[in-house]
C-alpha cells in the first residue's frame, strides 16, 4: 500500500514536471490492457510482469487500471456481444477450437464472450491509446500546468521559504 | 521592487556538489532483485517446510471436525512432477478410540502438468492403497468430548435452518413408510386372532337386520292384499250366473225352420258373448291373485339372500383383518427395503440437483454482467476442465482381499465420451463381509442423469433385524446372517430396482401382550430356516410401486390363514344362529300367515280357475255344436236337393246309366 501510494504520489508529481512523459503513457496504457482483463488471466500476468520488470509509471498504471476497469463494467454488454459474435464465426472455430486445446492459451480465458470482446477492444485501442496519452500529457503540461504556473497563487506558494527549502531537498534526492 | 524581483525569482540554482540523478535504465533492477530474492525463499520453504506443515494443518483441521485424533504418516508433493501423496492415515473411532474408524497406507495422485498449463485439472491416475474401517489402533486415539459437545450445541442452534433439500428428502421419506410400511397388516391380523375381538362382533348384530325388514314387508303385503284376494276369491266362487247362461246354452234346440234357426242363433251368440266377458273377469282376479302369489313366493325366497347378507354385514362390523401374502410381505420388509434404498434415493435427489447443466440451458439465460459465457471448444481426445481419469483401490490388511477403481469422474462427461464407472470386488473378513461385488455407472451425458448399479454382498451379519413393531405385535429376527443383491436403474426421478435378500441363522423374536399370539406365532415360525426376499420396485425414487415376494409372507399366511379360518367358521356359526334367533319368530309367524292363505286362498283359488277354465271350454263347445248342428242340416237339405236334380236330369237323359 505505501509503495502504491508512493507511486501515486510520483505520478502527480511527474505529471507536473517536464520529464518521463513515456513512462506514464505506457503506464496508462499497461493500465488500460490491466482494467479490460479478467483478474485471475494470463494476460493480468503478463501485464503486472511488465509492469515489475519495466520501468513504467505504477501509479499511472495502478489509477488507468481502476478507472479502465470501471469503464470495462459500464460497457460488459457491448463486449459481450462483440465477444459472442467472434467466437462464433464460422471461420475461426477451427482457430478457437485450437488455441482452445493447446496448454497456455486456454488460461487467457478467450472462450469468455466478455473476455473476448474487451481484448479485441483493447489491442484496438491500445497502440493508438499510447500515443493519445503522450500527446495528452504534453497537451496537459504546455497548457494546464503553464497557465497554472502563471497564476499568483503559485507564485506565492513558490515564494515561501518552505517550498525553496522543499525545491532543494528533492534535487538533491 | 525588490519585492517584485523577489515574487519573479526562479527557485534557488542546484548546489554544484549535488549529484545528478540517474535515469535508473529500461529494468527495475532492484524490484526484479527483490522478486528473485522472494522466489528463492519460497522455494526453499517450500522444499524443506511445506510438507511439514501442510501435515500439521491436516491433522489440525480433522482432528478438529471429527473431535477424534487423526495422524497423518507424511504428505508428499512435488511441483515438478506434480505428484501429491498422503501416506499412512489413520482417523480414531471416536466412539471406540481403540480403532481406527478409517485407515489408508497411502493416496497418491499425479496431475498432468499439460492439462494445467491450459487451465484443467486431470489427474492420470490416483490410488488408495490398503483402506481399512475399524481396525486397531497400535495406541488408544485421543479423543475431544469437549469440541464435540460445543459442536452438536451449534449443530442444535441451527436444527430449525435444515437445507430444502434434506427438507424434501426427508418427507418424502416419511411418507414413504407412513404410507407403505406403517399398513401393520400381520399385527392386525394376529391380534385379531389372539384377541376376542371377534366375539364383540357378535354383540353388534344389531335390530336393524335386513332380514326383519324382509319380512316386515312380506307381513305387511299380505295384509294389505288379503282383503282383495278373499273378496275376489268369493266373487269368483258366486259363479250362478254363468252357470245359468250355460245351461241355457246346452238346453236350446235349434228349429228345423232356418228363419227361426237363425234367430236362436243369434241369440245364442249374444248370450255367448255375455258369458264370455263374465269369464274374462273372472280369470283377470284369477291372474291378479296368482301375480302377488308369485311376488310374495319371491319376498320370502329373498329371506335366505338376506340373512347371508346380514351374516357378511356382522362379519363387517366385527372388523376383521383382510389378510394376502403380498401385503403381509411389505408389512414385514418395506421398512428393510427403504433402509437399502435411501442411500441411493439421496444421492440422486443431491446429483438431480447439482447435475451439470446441459450447454442449452445456460445459454437461454442471459450472463451475469461482468462474467459473460463460457463457449467450449473441445476436441477429440482434448481435457474437460476437471478429471480424474482413474483411482485404484485395493486393501490388503490382515485377510482382507479386495480391489477396484473408479474411473472416470469428470465435469464434461460428454467430452470423456463414458461416464463414471466403478467396481469394487473382494473378500473383507475383517468388516465380517464375503463375496463383495459393487459395480454402476453414472452418466451425466444421458438426460435425466442416469445411474446403473450392482451391488452384492454374499454374506454379511446384521445383529438385528425388526420385522413388526406395534403395540400390538413385536416381531424381529437376531443375529442373521444375511445375503443381499440389488441390481437398480435410476433413470431420473424413476426408479426400477430388483432387490433379492435372504437370511438364515436367525433368531425369532417375538413379543406381545398376549401369551395365545406369541404361541401362535411360535408355531408358525418355528419350521421356518431360511427367509428370501424379492423385491421389485419401480416407478418415482421417493414413492415406487412396491411388488414383494418372500417366503417367509407365504407361510405365516398360510398358518395364519388355518388359524383365521377356525376362528371365522366358528364366528359365522354364532352369528348366523344369532341372526336366526333374532329373526326366527318373525319368520315363523309368516310362513304360518302363508300356509293359511294357502289354505283359504290360494287352495280354493286354484279349484276356481279350474272350474272356469272347464266352464269357458264347455261355453266353447256348446256353441260349436249348435253351430255344427245348423251346419249338418244345411247340407243335408242342399244333398236332397242336389240328388233331387240329378234324378231329373238323368230322366231327360236319351241314354241310361
Amino acid at each position: 500500500m505505501t509503495l502504491l501510494l508512493k507511486q501515486i504520489f510520483a505520478l502527480l508529481k511527474l505529471i507536473n514536471s517536464e520529464t518521463e512523459t513515456d513512462q506514464i503513457a505506457w503506464g496508462l496504457t499497461l493500465g488500460l490492457v490491466l482494467g479490460m482483463s479478467p483478474f485471475l488471466s494470463l494476460q493480468t500476468f503478463l501485464v503486472l510482469l511488465c509492469i515489475f520488470i519495466f520501468r513504467v509509471q505504477m501509479g499511472a498504471a495502478t489509477l488507468s487500471g481502476f478507472f479502465f476497469a470501471f469503464v470495462a463494467y459500464i460497457f460488459d454488454p457491448v463486449f459481450h456481444i462483440i465477444g459472442l459474435w467472434i467466437l462464433r464465426l464460422p471461420a475461426l472455430q477451427g482457430l478457437w477450437t485450437d488455441l482452445y486445446n493447446i496448454p497456455l492459451v486456454p488460461l487467457t480465458k478467450f472462450n469468455n464472450t466478455v473476455v473476448m470482446g474487451a481484448g479485441v477492444v483493447t489491442i484496438i485501442v491500445c497502440v493508438p491509446g499510447f500515443f493519445l496519452f503522450r500527446k495528452l500529457l504534453t497537451k496537459y503540461r504546455q497548457t494546464v500546468v503553464a497557465r497554472f504556473k502563471q497564476t499568483k497563487i503559485w507564485k506565492a506558494v513558490e515564494a515561501t521559504s518552505l517550498y525553496k527549502w522543499y525545491y532543494t531537498y528533492e534535487q538533491y534526492n | 521592487m525588490n519585492s517584485t524581483t523577489d515574487k519573479n525569482q526562479t527557485p534557488p540554482p542546484i548546489p554544484t556538489n549535488a549529484k545528478k540523478k540517474k535515469s535508473g535504465g529500461i529494468f527495475r533492477t532492484k524490484l526484479i532483485l527483490i522478486t528473485l530474492t522472494f522466489l528463492v525463499l519460497n522455494f526453499i520453504y517450500f522444499h524443506f517446510f511445506f510438507e511439514g506443515h501442510l501435515r500439521r494443518l491436516m491433522e489440525w483441521g480433522l482432528t478438529k471436525s471429527t473431535y477424534a485424533e487423526v495422524n497423518v504418516g507424511a504428505v508428499k508433493f512435488n511441483l515438478f512432477k506434480l505428484e501429491f501423496g498422503i501416506y499412512d492415515f489413520q482417523m480414531t473411532n471416536y466412539e471406540v478410540p481403540q480403532n481406527n474408524l478409517v485407515a489408508f497406507s497411502s493416496v497418491i495422485m499425479n496431475v498432468e502438468m499439460r492439462a494445467l498449463l491450459m487451465g484443467k485439472f486431470v489427474v492420470e491416475e490416483a490410488s488408495l492403497l490398503n483402506l481399512s474401517f475399524q481396525q486397531p489402533r497400535k495406541r488408544v486415539g485421543k479423543i475431544y468430548p469437549e469440541l464435540k459437545r460445543k459442536a452438536e450445541e451449534e449443530a442444535r442452534a441451527n436444527e430449525g435452518k435444515e437445507s430444502a433439500l434434506s427438507k424434501t428428502i426427508n418427507q418424502e421419506k416419511k411418507k414413504l413408510i407412513d404410507e407403505k410400511i406403517n399398513s401393520n397388516v400381520l399385527g392386525d391380523a394376529m391380534t385379531f386372532l389372539a384377541a376376542d375381538n371377534w366375539k364383540e362382533g357378535l354383540s353388534n348384530v344389531s335390530d336393524d337386520l335386513k332380514t326383519t325388514q324382509q319380512i316386515k314387508r312380506a307381513e305387511d303385503f299380505i295384509s294389505s292384499k288379503k282383503e282383495d284376494w278373499k273378496k275376489s276369491i268369493a266373487e269368483i266362487k258366486q259363479s250362478e250366473k254363468l252357470k245359468s247362461i250355460l245351461e241355457k246354452m246346452k238346453g236350446t234346440k235349434l228349429s228345423k225352420d232356418p228363419k227361426e234357426a237363425l234367430s236362436q242363433l243369434k241369440d245364442l251368440k249374444k248370450t255367448y258373448e255375455e258369458g264370455k266377458s263374465e269369464l274374462e273377469g273372472a280369470k283377470n282376479k284369477i291372474s291378479s291373485i296368482q301375480k302377488d302369489s308369485e311376488v310374495l313366493q319371491k319376498m320370502v325366497k329373498d329371506i335366505d339372500s338376506f340373512i347371508k347378507e346380514d351374516l357378511e354385514s356382522a362379519k363387517g362390523k366385527m372388523k376383521i383383518p383382510s389378510l394376502n401374502i403380498a401385503s403381509v410381505g411389505k408389512d414385514l420388509f418395506a421398512r428393510y427395503i427403504s433402509n437399502q434404498l435411501a442411500p441411493y434415493q439421496g444421492i440422486i435427489a443431491k446429483i438431480q440437483k447439482y447435475a451439470p447443466k446441459k450447454s442449452k440451458e445456460e445459454e437461454i439465460k442471459p450472463p451475469p454482467r461482468g462474467q459473460g459465457l463460457n463457449i467450449h471448444f473441445p476436441k477429440e481426445g482434448g481435457y474437460p476442465a476437471f478429471w480424474i481419469k482413474k483411482v485404484g483401490l485395493s486393501t490388503n490388511i490382515q485377510s482382507d482381499r479386495a480391489s477396484g477403481e473408479i474411473k472416470d469422474i469428470s465435469t464434461q462427461p460428454a467430452q470423456v465420451g463414458r461416464p463414471i464407472s466403478w467396481n469394487f470386488q473382494g473378500e473383507l473378513p475383517s468388516q465380517k463381509l464375503s463375496d463383495v461385488q459393487f459395480n454402476g455407472a453414472l452418466d451425466f451425458r444421458k438426460s435425466p442423469t442416469n445411474l446403473k448399479f450392482l451391488m452384492m454382498v454374499g454374506r454379511y451379519p446384521i445383529e438385528k433385524m425388526q420385522l413388526t413393531e406395534s403395540s400390538k405385535l413385536s416381531l424381529g429376527m437376531e443375529k442373521l446372517s444375511a445375503r443381499t443383491k440389488i441390481n437398480g436403474e435410476f433413470d431420473g426421478p424413476v426408479m426400477d430396482v430388483i432387490l433379492d435378500s435372504k437370511f438364515s441363522d436367525y433368531e425369532w423374536k417375538v413379543s406381545s401382550e398376549k401369551q395365545a399370539l406369541q404361541s401362535i406365532l411360535s408355531s408358525i415360525l418355528g419350521g421356518i430356516k431360511t427367509v428370501d426376499v424379492n423385491a421389485h420396485l419401480q416407478g418415482p425414487i421417493f414413492n415406487p410401486d412396491i411388488s414383494l415376494t418372500t417366503g417367509l409372507a407365504d407361510d405365516l399366511t398360510n398358518g395364519i390363514k388355518n388359524e383365521f379360518d377356525k376362528r371365522l367358521k366358528e364366528a359365522e356359526a354364532q352369528i348366523k344362529q344369532l341372526i336366526e334367533n333374532k329373526i326366527g319368530e318373525q319368520k315363523k309367524k309368516l310362513l304360518a300367515s302363508l300356509g293359511e292363505n294357502e289354505k283359504q286362498i290360494f287352495g280354493p283359488l286354484l279349484s276356481s280357475n279350474k272350474s272356469i277354465t272347464d266352464m269357458s271350454s264347455s261355453f266353447d263347445q256348446v256353441m260349436k255344436d249348435l253351430q255344427d248342428q245348423k251346419k249338418n242340416e244345411g247340407k243335408e237339405k242342399a244333398g236332397k236337393a242336389l240328388q233331387k236334380g240329378l234324378d231329373k236330369l238323368k230322366n231327360k237323359l236319351p241314354f241310361k246309366f
